[in-house]
């Protein structure tokens, strides 16, 4: 390594910086699984992007003479209903599947940072009221909720939220009924770390209070955030396509692995396993991925635990 | 603790009311309802359809609405649904019973498979068992319950025949291949379709997948649970205490650990308990099970908003009383904690 090369007279701070980073590279590496949920996460995600260069077929043209194909050489997870190459529209399905689950995460953990952050922080009344509406949002029963603000949502002539047959208010509902969980632990975060001396420091230079919150509590905040954000990933994706199946989701013609699966249910009982298994398969794989990601990450960022 | 119990169950109230009216406001705002069948009626002109609505006291404004939807409910009117125009009170009623077979039975089936297969992972940490119990954990956590389902009907109702065919009598090769033998497994309804008095063999066939389905999904989250709890137990020095004693490693487990590991899996099972409704859903929706949750996918498919408000409600009431009964539970198997 380049560092034990170096001379004695380097400066300290990055030294240390360096091995935090490759001390929890070195943690991370050590979880076999994590490692193997990078790979198949890189490969979905490069499958998706790069499908256009891929695959010689075209997403949305049908082809009569090659309905109902089961898995072959020509088409390696077979043709739907309409003769369509299943593993194009699946690495299709997949930039809208994945973009979903990332920006319904966004949307969701920025919400519960902000929620987090403020009840922690400033205590008393402000606490007590979002910690009210941190219980009245758990309490809401959440698939039954998804759906009617699902029906809403696709009747509201907003440009943005019908994009893509529906993609911008499918993220915008998952991030608003997935805050909680995040707010709650931000809260607990925060409640331990405002009495520690640097807040005090801070405090005492003159620094103003959103700026305390945000340049110099949150970042000691950040590990379980991290954490929980990436599990919420699997969450959001998981949700979309059960919304997706059910049809409240995103909208046919636009694939996800969710609206592909909720086509194939007729057709399962036909025999034609593979228009089902293999969307079911896509997100399986993206989610265990995950989790065991998060598992991986949760393991390295933990500060008890020292090599 | 009585007074505790009392003052969450007044608590409850505002919350509910909350709840109800940002339900009742989200689907005020949506399109359809009682009058949309008629848009496209060339017969009925757009001042029927508004004197129609004045009719219903659709024209009137939301907090109006709201107030009227209250009062009725509060006395146990729950109003008319839009497609059958039966109540809607009897309407879920008649399929709650249904649902509650389905989840109690998938529920027990869960916490028998998970339960012991958490201790042994514990007692065992990081065996052979333990490796493949928590990889699987992990499968089940990641399948799409919906998924699994589908992949349940194309193996035991497409693929696996029964194996007793009606000409040639039974054969283990009838299994997968028979020309006419009978589906394995039916593949939905809860009896079979137009029988009068379907036998308990009958009933317990069509349940088996779907409760086949909801079980195998929950015993992930379930053995991850348990096999966390007995591992923290399992290093205290009451357990090194009664080793020390000479007790049998069994009786030191049994009686001993799993004594204290399931207090808090009781409260885990009270919160998780309304998330099987959510559950619930996909299954009846597949299985086309007569349940609540296939009642709420038909009615959010015909825009059928008063059953729709019915069913959230209902769901709200059952996690805010899971919730009040985890935290009493926890109380009282846990002479620690003491609320005043």
């Amino acid at each position: 390594m380049a560092t034990t090369t170096m001379t004695a007279n380097q400066t300290p701070a990055l030294s240390n910086t360096r091995t935090m980073r490759s001390m929890i590279w070195r943690r991370f590496r050590r979880h076999r699984m994590a490692v193997a949920g990078v790979i198949v996460l890189s490969l979905l995600i490069f499958g998706a992007v790069a499908v256009s260069f891929i695959s010689p077929y075209d997403p949305e043209k049908s082809s009569m003479r090659e309905r109902r194909e089961p898995p072959s050489l020509a088409h390696p997870m077979g043709t739907d209903t309409l003769g369509r190459d299943m593993f194009t529209r699946l690495m299709y399905g997949g930039r809208i599947s994945l973009t979903v689950g990332l920006l319904a995460t966004v949307v969701g953990v920025t919400i519960g940072t902000l929620v987090g952050a403020l009840a922690g922080f400033y205590g008393g009344m402000t606490d007590n009221l979002l910690m009210r509406l941190t219980d009245l949002f758990i309490s809401l029963p959440r698939i039954f909720m998804l759906i009617i603000m699902s029906l809403l949502m696709r009747s509201l002539d907003v440009p943005f939220l019908q994009a893509y047959g529906g993609v911008g208010g499918i993220v915008f509902i998952l991030g608003i009924l997935s805050w909680t969980g995040v707010a709650r632990l931000v809260r607990g975060q925060f409640l331990g770390l405002k009495e520690k001396e640097f807040v005090e420091a801070a405090r005492t230079l003159g620094i103003g209070n959103l700026r305390i919150v945000f340049r110099h509590v949150l970042p000691n905040a950040a590990t379980p955030i991290i954490v929980a954000a990436t599990l919420l990933v699997a969450g959001s994706i998981i949700s979309e396509s059960g919304l997706s199946f059910l049809g409240f989701g995103v909208q046919p013609p636009t694939p996800t692995w969710g609206n592909m699966l909720s086509s194939a249910q007729d057709e399962m009982r036909k025999g034609n396993w593979w228009m089902a298994f293999f969307p079911g398969l896509m997100i399986f794989l993206t989610v265990i991925s995950i989790n065991y990601i998060g598992d991986g990450l949760r393991d390295a960022l933990d500060p008890r635990k020292t090599d | 603790m009585t007074n505790y119990i009392i003052r969450r169950l007044l608590q409850a109230i505002p919350l509910l009311i909350v709840i109800s009216m940002i339900v009742f406001l989200l689907i005020s705002l949506a399109p359809g309802g009682p009058t949309s069948a008629f848009e496209e009626n060339p017969n009925l002109t757009a001042e029927d359809i508004a004197r129609l609505e004045a009719q219903l006291g659709l024209d009137a404004p939301v907090y109006e609405r709201y107030l009227t939807w209250a009062g009725k409910v509060v006395r146990g009117d729950w109003g008319y649904s839009n497609a059958t125009r039966r109540p809607v009170r009897t309407e879920i009623f008649e399929r709650l019973g249904n649902t509650i077979q389905l989840m109690s039975v998938a529920f027990l089936t869960t916490l028998i498979i998970a339960i012991p297969i958490g201790i042994i992972s514990a007692v065992r940490q990081y065996s052979l068992f333990d490796h493949i119990t928590t990889f699987l954990a992990f499968v089940g956590q990641a399948i799409p319950i919906f998924w699994f389902g589908l992949i349940l009907i194309i193996i035991f109702n497409v693929w696996l025949n029964n194996p007793v065919s009606p000409s040639t009598g039974f054969q283990l090769s009838h299994l997968w291949n028979c020309g006419d033998c009978s589906p394995l497994m039916p593949g939905g309804g809860m009896t079979p379709y137009g029988a009068e008095n379907p036998t308990l063999s009958q009933r317990i066939q069509h349940m088996f997948l779907p409760v086949i389905m909801l079980a195998l999904f929950g015993a992930g989250t379930y053995t991850r649970y348990m096999r966390g709890q007995m591992l923290e137990v399992i290093h205290l020095d009451y357990i090194r205490t009664a080793r020390a004693k000479g007790l049998n490693e069994r009786k030191v487990i049994t009686s001993h650990a799993l004594k204290n590991a399931l207090t808090p899996i009781i409260t885990i099972i009270a919160l998780e308990l309304p998330a099987l409704f959510g559950g619930a859903l996909f299954t009846e929706t597949i299985f086309s099970w007569p349940g609540m949750g296939r009642l709420f996918y038909r009615s959010a498919q015909r825009g059928d908003y008063p059953m729709l408000m019915g069913i959230i409600m209902i769901n709200a009431v059952l996690i805010i009383f899971f919730n009040l009964v985890a935290d009493v539970m926890y109380a009282f198997l846990d002479p620690r904690v003491r609320y005043d």
